[in-house]
């Protein structure tokens, strides 16, 4: 007797299981979309491997590069998966032509390759600009948690498991395509389990994608293709997509707290109501960074970084600003900031590119109001990229130029002290940046090269 | 008139499981040609989920076959006539796996052992029964030695011990080794858990010339300090009255193995070269690993005296590719040792052997001879058998591989489900056995069954003595090979 699947069947059995995933969490260091997680955090709280002892100890090597057609999006990562050709560890990136790509990441090979075709009355976008370039740019999103629980502050990270659960079901990764459709792929098959739905008019600049429960959640920017500016959200129950139009202010990004979600632009914050996208507060301000929200002493905040340069953090209930950092002359904040939370000694950490470095804060309070301590400096880059951390080790990439290749450096997340480099494994600059899972950190370059760097569990 | 000159008392032929018929002399690479279904019998077995008919027992005239549905038939093997059966009823157990789960049938799944004119048999109960071969009737009361439906694999003896080994778990039942010395009238259950995944290659332990049982594990950590053995080989032997581990190995890339369920999952094989006492045993990764018994993985246990390169398997597939169930060994009158493996799946892209015949899309039976030069030990691919859908554990005799691709569906995970094992859809999916014989210096085809065997195979296997070459099927029916009466 054989058993054959609906359509509408395995989409409610694929919502389901991303809600039953959502339930005991994302095991195994998996980084769900930019900025890893649903708060943008930058942070694996969980890895095996990665440490700064064991990166002291050499764990970090070059493992393999993968030529792409077209520049690739920051790697989603996805451990564990029961498919139907094995266990296997995949990331997934999305290309600038139209394509997305699941690689095996322990063995460096592509798993499948899908190509999304071009479905829309507009004509494409052949040859793009720096600020509107053409084809695919939003990220991937892996299906998201069911909730937006912000993470827990004060609490220890989980036990390292040895191996994360297998997932034997396959989830989806989302993509959104140069034509503005939402596709919504098989993680194991790359395939299509159901129509793709119009959900921002084509060749628009489209990122910061995201899932929480059934929605899917974008921003657009620049007015790139003559898309509206502004945060997007579909439901996937009824495709029913809804907008906050930003008018001329282009949308940095956006960010989940417990009860709303946050967006910054070019000249203002949102809390915005994750359901509807209406407006609950707003504040003026000219941004540069996307918002990165996070906990401190029970207490859910919001970071940003300023158009010159100064830190904000905010009260996320209010928008109130309680902490400010002036700019450091005339030296410019990256586009999106990452934090972590040192499980011994529970010191809050903010980081953020600024100028040549990235520098580190700690929160602190004193006398019952909260600020942040610059803490340590890195070294000298060449256009750093937005820090990532995994366990406490940040993750910097010296993003280069076309006379300086991209170099990735691991600092010690307490000190700054730099513990390795990528050296010259790198062999041109990066527009991509960095993002990690499964004992590995990923580099993409301008010329579609893919890196990964990490722990290299012994096959032979 | 057939000389009943040599039996298959247990599994895999020996305790030391080589699958080696060393008594067979009626049939030969020159006549196997003329191999025919001598006869086949419908038995009224139930089959439980994939599992049917267990490989048959041969003492002389007798044919023992036991099967799912908690069922021992004795079959006189010259008119192919069931002169005994015997059925274990006992009232339904409180667990078991759940409905259409492979891995977990309900009733008996381990093929018994033979000895001094006693079949033991482990009902699907957990009991050991024990049967006179002559008629079926119990010799003495039947005792516990296992959960109920907790899927034990087949039974070995020596020196008066029962072995068995447990896998997945089923109904509660523990991952382990088991024991009992059936000479001990209060039957202490003695059990050794190596704390890994299930014990689960086909024909259970196998036994070296000490007593020490081995077995592989399944996916699992390695971790000495804490005992924990997973994804090896355990060695455990009893003392007194206790089942205690004496010898372990683990490949240096078990993480590997662990992280894509690639577990060694293959009974070893035992046999004497040049004096001492060696061991073959497989994984999923597929490859083949040598080993002392006296010192398995040498002083750190990680270091096999000599490790094929992948064989198949280049997909990396926990479901239907690497080496499953057992090994097979035997000697020449030259004095060449070989060793024998099946596969599943396309041959490795890399591998290389001097023989062979075609393309390998499903699976083979690659053999390779062991050599020594200097104290160093090597297994030297020699031939490998043409393609054969799921290459199931062959078995020797006479010069003569006999061996059998099991037309079974063994998928596990599917595009749009994942993981999905069930037994309805692989048996829709299933096709039948083919039966072949191969010429075992060359692996030449000397005869195949071509589409006379109407179903699959799963869990089963061949026993060869006398002039009969036996296979039992899903659909209860076994089949006797052999050459015009």
């Amino acid at each position: 007797m054989s058993r054959k699947c609906t359509k509408s069947v395995l989409y409610g059995a694929l919502f389901a299981l991303n809600f039953a995933y959502a339930q005991y969490g994302r095991g195994g260091g998996d980084w769900l979309a930019e900025g890893a997680d649903t708060q943008r955090s930058g942070w694996v709280k969980n890895d095996p491997h990665i440490s700064v002892e064991s990166v002291q100890g050499g764990v970090m090597q070059s493992l393999w590069k993968i030529k792409l057609n077209g520049s690739p999006t920051p790697a989603v990562v996805a451990s564990r998966l029961i498919t139907y050709k094995g266990f296997k560890d995949l990331l997934f990136v999305a290309t600038s032509a139209d394509n997305v790509v699941s690689i095996d990441y322990v063995l460096g090979k592509v798993f499948w390759e899908s190509h999304l075709p071009y479905d829309s009355l507009l004509v494409p976008v052949k040859n793009g600009t720096a600020n509107c370039p053409a084809g695919m740019t939003a990220g991937l999103s892996l299906a998201g948690p069911a909730a937006t629980a912000v993470v827990r502050a004060n609490v220890a990270p989980a036990p390292i498991p040895t191996l994360p659960r297998p997932k034997k079901i396959p989830a989806v990764v989302y993509a959104l395509s140069s034509d503005g459709l939402i596709h919504t792929l098989n993680q194991h098959t790359g395939t299509d389990i159901g129509p793709a739905y119009r959900f921002i008019r084509g060749n628009a600049k489209a990122r910061d994608l995201i899932s929480v429960g059934n929605f899917v959640y974008a921003v657009t920017s620049d007015n790139c293709g003559g898309v509206s500016n502004g945060v997007w959200s579909i439901n996937l129950e009824d495709t029913l997509v809804s907008e906050w139009k930003t008018g001329d202010a282009s949308v940095l990004g956006l960010a989940f707290g417990a009860d709303d979600m946050f967006a910054t632009t070019s000249e203002g914050i949102a809390a915005l109501d994750q359901k509807t996208l209406k407006v609950k507060q707003q504040e003026s301000g000219a941004f540069g960074t996307s918002p990165l929200v996070f906990k401190f002493k029970n207490k859910e905040y919001v970071a940003t970084g300023g158009a010159h340069g100064h830190i904000l953090v905010r009260d996320a209930a209010s928008l109130a600003i309680v902490v400010n950092i002036p700019a450091d002359g005339s030296k410019m904040l990256g586009s999106a900031l990452a934090s972590w939370e040192d499980a011994e000694s529970k010191t809050r950490w903010i980081l953020t590119v600024r100028g040549s470095n990235v520098v580190a804060f700690k929160m602190v309070e004193e006398n019952g109001s909260i600020t942040l301590q610059q803490g340590w400096t890195s070294r000298e880059m060449v256009s750093p990229a937005p820090p990532i951390v995994v366990n406490g080790v940040v993750f910097a990439l010296s993003s280069g130029s076309r006379t300086a290749p991209a170099v990735l450096y691991a600092l010690d997340g307490a000190t700054g002290k730099e513990l390795w480099n990528s050296g010259k494994s790198i062999a041109t600059y990066s527009t991509t940046g960095i993002s990690a899972g499964g004992s590995k950190v990923f580099v993409g370059t301008h010329d579609g090269t893919l890196y990964a760097f990490g722990y290299l569990l012994n096959r032979e | 008139m057939l000389v009943m000159a040599a039996d298959w008392l247990t599994d895999g032929g020996n305790p030391q499981r080589t699958s080696w018929q060393k008594d067979e002399h009626i049939l030969n690479k020159d006549n196997v040609k003329n191999l025919k279904i001598v006869w086949k019998l419908q038995l009224d077995n139930e089959p439980r989920e994939m599992h049917s008919l267990f490989p048959p027992l041969i003492v002389g005239k007798i044919a023992i076959v036991a099967g799912s549905g908690d069922n021992v038939y004795a079959i006189d093997v010259a008119t192919a006539k069931i002169l005994w059966k015997k059925h274990f009823e006992f009232p339904t157990p409180a667990k078991r796996g759940h409905a259409t789960d492979p891995l977990c049938p309900a009733g008996l799944t381990a093929t018994p052992v033979i000895s001094n004119g006693i079949v033991y048999a482990l009902a699907g109960n957990g009991e050991i029964h024990s049967l006179k071969v002559a008629d079926g009737e119990d010799v003495a009361p039947p005792f516990q030695f296992g959960y109920p439906y907790g899927k034990s694999y087949a039974l070995n003896l020596w020196n008066d011990v029962l072995f068995t080994t447990t896998a997945q778990g089923c109904a509660g039942n523990p991952n382990q080794m088991w024991s009992v010395n059936l000479k001990d009238p209060t039957h202490k259950v003695m059990t050794y858990n190596p704390r890994s995944g299930g014990l689960w290659g086909r024909t259970g332990a196998a036994i070296d010339e000490s007593g020490v049982a081995w077995a592989p594990t399944g996916d699992g950590r390695y971790d000495p300090a804490t005992q924990t053995y997973g994804n090896g080989l355990v060695g455990a032997k009893v003392e007194g009255n206790q089942l205690k581990l004496q010898d372990y190995f683990i490949p240096k890339n078990w993480a590997w193995l662990q992280s894509r369920d690639l577990d060694m999952q293959v009974t070893p094989a035992i046999f004497k070269y040049k004096g001492r006492e060696l061991m073959v045993a497989g994984s999923k990764e597929c490859r083949v690993y040598l080993l002392d018994t006296k010192a398995a993985g040498g002083d750190d246990h990680q270091t096999p005296l000599d490790r094929t390169p992948l064989i198949c398997n280049e997909e990396v597939n926990f479901a239907s590719a690497g080496i499953w169930g057992g090994m097979a060994s035997w000697e020449d009158a030259k004095g060449t040792r070989w060793v024998l493996t099946p596969f599943w799946g396309p041959v490795h892209s890399d591998f290389k052997v001097p023989v062979s015949y075609g393309p390998v899309t499903h699976g083979a039976v690659v053999a390779f001879k062991v050599e020594e030069k200097n104290g160093k030990f090597k297994l030297v691919p020699a031939w490998m058998s043409r393609d054969m859908d799921q290459a199931e554990p062959p078995a020797i005799a006479n010069g003569v591989v006999y061996a059998f691709g099991s037309g079974e569906n063994t998928e596990q995970a599917y595009p749009d489900r994942g993981l999905d094992d069930n037994s309805p859809e692989r048996i829709h999916d299933s096709t039948h056995a083919v039966f072949y014989a191969l010429d075992a210096e060359n692996g030449r085809e000397l005869y195949s069954s071509g589409d006379q065997i109407k179903s699959f195979v799963h869990f089963g296997g061949l026993s060869v003595a006398n002039g009969h070459v036996y296979l039992g099927t899903f659909d209860s029916i076994l089949y006797c090979f052999g050459l015009e009466p």
